[in-house]
C-alpha cells in the first residue's frame, strides 16, 4: 500500500505552503494567487513580505502563462507550469518554471545573466526604463516581469535551463523573499543556513543534474505532491 | 460625457472616473491577464476628458497589488494626465501605500522620475487600512 502519509510528511517538514503542478489559466492563476494571499494572512507574515510573496507569485505564474499561450501547440510547455512556495519563519522561496523553446531558454538566459549582475540602483534604473520606453503590451508584461521579480526580492534569484529529450528547455527559477536589507553581491547567491532542506524540483522527463545546495539534503518533489 | 464606474475584482481594480468633479480614483488590485482589455477604455476616456478637463483634476491610486502590465498602463494614465497638467489645467496625482510597503512606495518613486505632474506619496497606517 502507498506510503500516504509520506506526502503529509513531505508537506509539513519543508513547510510547504503551496504547489501546483499543470497547465494554468487566467481563473487558475486567480484561484492559486487568492489561495497563496489567504495562507500568507493567516500565517501572519508581515504585510511587507505577503505582499511581496503574491506579487512574485502572480508575476510568475502569468510569466508561465504567456509561455503556454504561445507555445500552445507544444502540450509539453502547456502541462509544465509548476510552482511551490516553502515558508521558514518569516522568509519564502518560491520555486517556479515551465519548458521553454531553445529560442526562449536563450532570450531567458541573457535577460537573467544581465539582472543578476544588476545592483539594487541599476536595477531600478532598468525598471523605469523598461517601464518607459515599452510600447503598451497587447498581452503580457514584455520582459519587465522578471527585473520586477528582481527588484522586489532583491535580486536573489537562482535559474537554471535544463535541455530535455524533446528539444525543449525546462526553465526553473527559485527566488529567494526575505525579511531583510538588500545583501551584498557576494552573499546573494550562498544558501539560507536557515534552511533545512531545499526542495528541488525535478520535472518528469528531465534529469536535474546539479543540486541549488549541494550541502544540504535535498529532497527531490515529482508530480507527486501537485 | 458620461463617468466610468467600475467595481474591483480579485484582479481588476474598483475605478471611479467623475468628470463632472475631476476626482479620478483607481483602487484595489491590479493583476489581469491581459490589462490592455481592462486599461484601454480608461485611456479612451481620458483622451476624451483631456478635450475639457474641469479646472481641477485628481488622480488617486489606492493599490494592493499590481502587475507588470498594469504598471505600463498606470504610467499611460499618468502620462495622459501630465499632458493636461502640461496644458496648463490644475491637476495633481496622490499614490497611496502601505507604511510598510516598500515596493509600492518605491514603484511611486520610480513613477514620480518618469512623469513631469506632481505625484504625492501617501502613506496608509496599518491601522487605517
Amino acid at each position: 500500500m502507498l506510503d500516504i502519509s509520506k506526502y503529509y510528511d513531505i508537506l509539513q517538514h519543508e513547510r510547504i505552503l503551496l504547489s501546483h503542478n499543470g497547465a494554468i489559466d487566467g481563473d487558475l492563476i486567480d484561484l492559486l494567487v487568492q489561495l497563496a494571499d489567504k495562507r500568507l494572512a493567516k500565517s501572519k507574515v508581515k504585510n511587507k513580505i505577503r505582499k511581496k510573496v503574491v506579487n512574485i507569485l502572480v508575476e510568475c505564474l502569468q510569466n508561465s502563462f504567456h509561455y503556454s499561450v504561445d507555445n500552445e501547440e507544444h502540450t509539453a510547455v502547456v502541462e509544465s507550469p509548476f510552482l511551490v512556495i516553502q515558508q521558514n519563519s518569516e522568509n519564502f522561496t518560491i520555486f517556479t518554471g515551465n519548458y521553454v523553446t531553445k529560442a526562449q531558454a536563450d532570450y531567458l538566459k541573457k535577460k537573467l545573466e544581465d539582472i543578476s549582475r544588476m545592483t539594487e540602483a541599476e536595477l531600478n534604473e532598468t525598471y523605469i526604463k523598461a517601464l518607459n520606453k515599452e510600447e503598451l503590451p497587447t498581452h503580457g508584461g514584455a520582459g519587465v516581469g522578471l527585473i520586477d521579480i528582481a527588484r522586489r526580492a532583491k535580486n536573489q534569484i537562482h535559474y537554471k535551463f535544463t535541455e530535455s529529450d524533446n528539444g525543449l528547455y525546462l526553465f526553473s527559477m527559485q527566488i529567494e523573499v526575505k525579511d531583510q536589507e538588500p545583501q551584498n553581491k557576494e552573499s546573494e547567491t550562498k544558501a539560507n543556513p536557515n534552511f533545512n532542506h531545499v526542495v528541488t524540483m525535478q520535472h518528469p522527463s528531465v534529469q536535474v543534474t546539479e543540486q541549488v545546495d549541494p550541502d544540504k539534503s535535498n529532497l527531490n518533489l515529482n508530480n507527486e505532491i501537485s | 460625457m458620461d463617468n466610468i464606474v467600475i467595481r474591483g475584482t480579485s484582479k481588476t481594480p474598483d475605478v471611479n472616473f467623475d468628470a463632472s468633479t475631476g476626482n479620478l480614483e483607481i483602487k484595489g488590485r491590479s493583476i489581469p491577464e491581459n490589462s490592455y482589455q481592462f486599461y484601454e477604455p480608461l485611456l479612451s476616456w481620458l483622451d476624451r476628458y483631456a478635450a475639457e478637463p474641469r479646472p481641477n483634476t485628481l488622480l488617486t491610486f489606492k493599490l494592493d497589488y499590481f502587475n507588470t502590465s498594469s504598471s505600463m498602463y498606470i504610467l499611460g494614465i499618468l502620462k495622459k494626465l501630465e499632458k493636461i497638467y502640461l496644458a496648463g489645467h490644475k491637476s495633481q496625482v496622490r499614490w497611496f501605500y502601505d507604511a510598510d510597503d516598500e515596493d509600492m512606495l518605491q514603484t511611486g518613486e520610480d513613477l514620480k522620475q518618469i512623469v513631469k505632474i506632481p505625484i504625492e506619496m501617501v502613506e496608509i497606517d496599518q491601522e487605517e487600512a
